[in-house]
């Protein structure tokens, strides 16, 4: 290697790089991969699928709906699952609503003024993203039996709402910081209220940070499983207690349960990969503060 | 750094309706977070001094439940087993967090495509990614096994998750592949605010990659490691979903992580007092990392 000239040895370099990149991502994308695969496959084809008969593309079908035979199962024929599914969404949509609207607020008193308690503030929103989830679980569990809102989709949004809007509120924050004072001064001496400056100028500029708090927001909600696990029983139940109780109910079919985790991670997966540059930046914006 | 102070010194209309104003933005926010979070936290010391099950009046027994906590070879291995669980997984998501945001950082072709494909385990429900993984490790038909055995690593079905170590194994994999995106960004980030000049200097100077690596890189992103290392282990403390998926704890409690024994404690034991004794125990030790952090880092002040 020492005898390579170095334009050769840096372009070498640049190749094994690129190299290891597309293997990484390979590594990381197969489990995956598989996951998807295995869900096209029938429950008989699982089955039986175990060395020396390992395969990993679907081979019992013959016409295309046969592939997509548990999606069909999942949404026409099992009532539990379109009913969790519907409870999910009612649950992701107003947290996201609500998250995002209270971020937004926050975050603006918080990046722009010093008030006396502001650091008081800070802290008490940086512990709360950092609280483990059952030390407020259990005394809200008996709080809300108590006043009736027990397995309710209303319980799960509230309780989900405060979780989520600490982090919400820091990335926020970074966001609106980035917007510099003198645009807002300058409206302001022009005659706007905070109010109006707010609207017209920061939050337009603080769109992306915006649109990376809300994607987030419903991704957290999508993906939440303790807290509906505590705070529901069957009427409020989301997706995602639908398939981890199913790993725990009499019939384990595998197709279906692989079925329902891939059909569960659809809606986040699109909104990641639309929203791709957006939730990066917001991840990133979050960073450079720490 | 001039704000917009519109004459403090009098108390002017303007300066009150700005504070009106301000409190009415914060206070939503403020009262969700502290009615969810902050206060049923202190509600949850309140119920740990208690010996508060279902069914039976409950009684105060002050530290009793504490004293409880460190007595108990099952709780002592629970905290145990969180404390290794948090440094493995961290440590696990800074290294191969750091190779990846390396190799993303390089402006190869298509970084832009992996950056999108590496924000699908971020955006996976953790119960999805718990499947996934307890799904690869069956002992029959998962890939692992299918996989080893087709290359001849192994020789028979191994069932990983009765083997308390594996299990431990499994459920590290899985939370770290959940947190290496994020780990991988943040690391990205702040490999960015390294001047490029320093590499082409030391390129200059005939300095190889991997020593570039070692006496630029490494240093420069040490502080952030450090801060990536505290918030990722108190995001561990979190951890349940692909716990109770993958191994619910077992086998036989090996792997029962504080948040989730706590869980089975109050909700199948249904010893309320003892579970909000070690919910409490963990804020109370992610309390004393928060103090330490916000001192560090956090002092607000703006430049302009």
């Amino acid at each position: 290697m020492r005898a390579l000239p170095r334009r050769k040895k840096k372009i070498l370099f640049r190749m094994l790089s690129y190299v290891l990149l597309c293997l990484s991502m390979f590594v990381i994308l197969l489990p995956f991969i598989i996951m998807v695969l295995n869900s096209f496959m029938s429950e008989h084809e699982i089955y039986l699928n175990h060395f020396p008969n390992f395969h990993i593309f679907p081979r019992e079908w013959n016409t295309l709906s046969d592939l997509f035979a548990n999606y069909r199962w999942l949404t026409t024929k099992s009532e539990r699952a379109i009913e969790t599914f519907v409870n999910s969404l009612q649950v992701a949509i107003p947290t996201t609503i609500i998250t995002t609207t209270a971020a937004c607020l926050a975050a603006y008193p918080l990046s722009r003024t010093n008030l006396k308690g502001k650091n008081t503030i800070l802290f008490m929103f940086l512990f709360a993203t950092m609280v483990p989830t059952m030390a407020i679980l259990i005394p809200l569990y008996l709080q809300f039996t108590k006043i009736g809102l027990y397995d309710t989709v209303w319980a799960v949004i509230i309780v989900l709402s405060g979780y989520i809007l600490p982090f919400s509120i820091w990335v926020m924050k970074s966001f609106f910081d980035t917007v510099p004072d003198s645009l807002e001064e300058a409206a302001l001496i022009d005659g706007c209220t905070r109010w109006k400056a707010l609207r017209k100028v920061i939050i337009p500029l603080a769109l992306p940070g915006i649109g990376a708090v809300a994607v987030y927001a419903f991704i957290s909600s999508w993906a939440e499983f303790l807290i509906a696990l505590v705070l529901t029983r069957s009427k409020a139940q989301v997706f995602t207690m639908y398939i981890a109780l199913f790993v725990s109910s009499e019939n384990i079919e595998i197709s279906k349960l692989i079925t329902a985790g891939v059909f569960s991670s659809i809606p986040v997966v699109i909104l990641a990969l639309l929203f791709q540059k957006l939730i990066v930046r917001g991840l990133m914006e979050g960073a450079v503060k720490g | 750094m001039e704000k917009i102070k519109p004459a403090k010194r009098r108390k002017s209309k303007f300066f009150l309706r700005r504070n009106i104003f301000v409190t009415s933005m914060l206070s939503p926010s403020v009262l969700i977070i502290l009615a969810v979070m902050l206060f049923p936290t202190i509600y949850s010391f309140f119920m740990s001094l208690f010996d508060w099950r279902l069914g039976k009046p409950r009684q105060f027994i002050g530290l009793g439940n504490y004293i409880k906590l460190f007595t108990t070879p099952d709780i002592l291995h629970s905290i145990w087993i969180t404390i290794l669980f948090a440094i493995a997984v961290t440590v696990l998501t800074i290294v191969f967090g750091l190779f990846l945001a390396v190799l993303l950082n390089m402006d190869l072709r298509g970084t832009n495509v992996a950056i999108a494909l590496l924000l699908i385990p971020w955006a996976l429900p953790p119960v999805v990614n718990g499947v996934m993984w307890g799904w690869m490790t069956n002992a029959r038909m998962g890939s692992f096994n299918n996989i080893l055995i087709s290359i001849g690593v192994l020789s028979d079905f191994k069932v990983w998750i009765s083997d308390p170590w594996y299990a431990f194994l499994i459920i590290v994999i899985a939370t770290v592949y959940k947190m290496l995106p994020l780990s991988a960004f943040l690391l990205v980030a702040s490999l960015k605010t390294i001047p490029k000049d320093i590499y082409e200097a030391a390129e200059i100077d005939g300095m190889s990659p991997v020593g570039r690596f070692f006496a630029i890189t490494l240093p420069l992103v040490r502080p952030s490691m450090v801060i990536i290392f505290i918030l990722l282990s108190v995001a561990t403390f979190k951890a349940f979903d692909m716990i109770f998926v993958i191994t619910q704890g077992g086998p036989g409690n090996f792997t029962a992580v504080l948040n989730f024994f706590a869980y089975m404690t109050t909700f199948r034991h249904m010893n309320f007092g003892l579970g909000a004794a070690m919910a409490f125990f963990i804020s109370f030790l992610i309390l004393i990392i928060c103090v330490f952090y916000y001192r560090v880092t956090y002092r607000e002040v703006r430049y302009d």
